[in-house]
């Protein structure tokens, strides 16, 4: 009996130590977008008073 | 505003990027139709145009206080302002706004003039001082700094001198040249699209074109004016909205 349990033992920590490949996660590589020159407008209006209609 | 949007529609169908910035004192106004409305004419007209942001100017602030919260509330755009309080402190506005575009973050911060003589309802701190604060403040989360300044042009001006500054948008009245300031030291500009006078009112819209590089700072620019002549087409959208609020 004690034979046995030793084996059984024995066994489990083989077992345990295995190669077998522990499933890793897969590295995904999200890139930070680096900004890229830009043209950019900027239409600007101020003190309409709010004129429906312009005039002037 | 009809011939506006219809050069703002031209110009959207030329370039990719643009931002539709109004420098404040819009919503105030002498004009019976749009009194008529409490100004919700004008909001519903930016909205259609899809202003990217405002600042209150100070005449802003003369509006009721229920119109003004209507106006904020019916905007599809942020209004802006860092400077100006409730009396209990809390912000009346937003004081900024961050937009992306291509991968850029852009802030946009909203400052009014102190108003003279002074309003009761509102705190309104000093624009330069508050200014400052901000500027230091967005330098890290964002890497174009547009300050859009109802302040007139010597503020702006000092505004414009402000290190993580790039671009100063502003309205108001002016002691100075009313033309484009470039900074040669911190490479910002400052811009202004018309000076108040009698009669002018939304005669103009500013046009600037800008190139940045990779971060954020400006290389090159062209700036312009264009008035708001016969030549452009009203726009249907804009027709139906004065009709709807009873216009001719």
């Amino acid at each position: 009996m004690k034979r046995f349990s030793l084996a059984v033992i024995l066994a489990l920590v083989l077992t345990s130590c295995s190669p077998t490949p522990l499933p890793l996660p897969t590295p995904t590589f999200t890139p930070t977008p680096t900004p890229q020159p830009l043209e950019l407008v900027v239409l600007h209006t101020n003190d309409t008073w709010g004129y429906i209609f312009p005039c002037g | 505003m009809a011939r506006r949007a219809s050069f703002v529609k031209e110009i959207r169908n030329k370039y990719e990027n643009v931002l539709l910035l109004d420098a404040g004192n819009t919503f105030w106004s002498d004009v019976p139709l749009t009194r008529k409305t409490g100004s919700l004419i004008i909001v519903e007209a930016m909205n259609i145009m899809g202003y990217s942001a405002a600042v209150l100017g100070e005449k802003d602030l003369t509006l009721p206080k229920d119109a003004l919260g209507k106006i904020i509330s019916t905007a599809n755009f942020p209004i802006l302002s860092a400077n100006v309080l409730e009396e209990d402190g809390k912000p009346l506005a937003s004081p900024y706004t961050i937009l992306e575009v291509k991968g850029h973050r852009i802030a946009i911060l909203g400052l009014t003039g102190l108003p003279i003589p002074p309003i009761t309802g509102y705190r309104v701190l000093d624009p330069l001082e508050t200014g400052r604060h901000y500027i230091r403040n967005l330098k890290g989360q964002a890497d174009i700094v547009i300050v859009l300044a109802h302040t007139g042009g010597e503020i702006a001006k000092e505004l414009g001198d402000e290190d993580g500054v790039d671009l100063v948008v502003w309205g108001g009245v002016s002691g100075q040249n009313p033309g484009p300031f470039w900074n040669e030291s911190n490479a910002s500009l400052t811009i202004i699209a018309e000076v108040p006078t009698p009669g002018h009112a939304g005669r103009e819209v500013g046009f600037a074109r800008l190139n940045l590089d990779s971060k954020g700072r400006i290389t090159h620019y062209e700036w312009s004016t264009t008035s708001l002549t016969p030549s452009f087409p009203d726009d249907p959208a804009i027709i139906g909205l004065i009709q709807r609020y009873g216009g001719p």
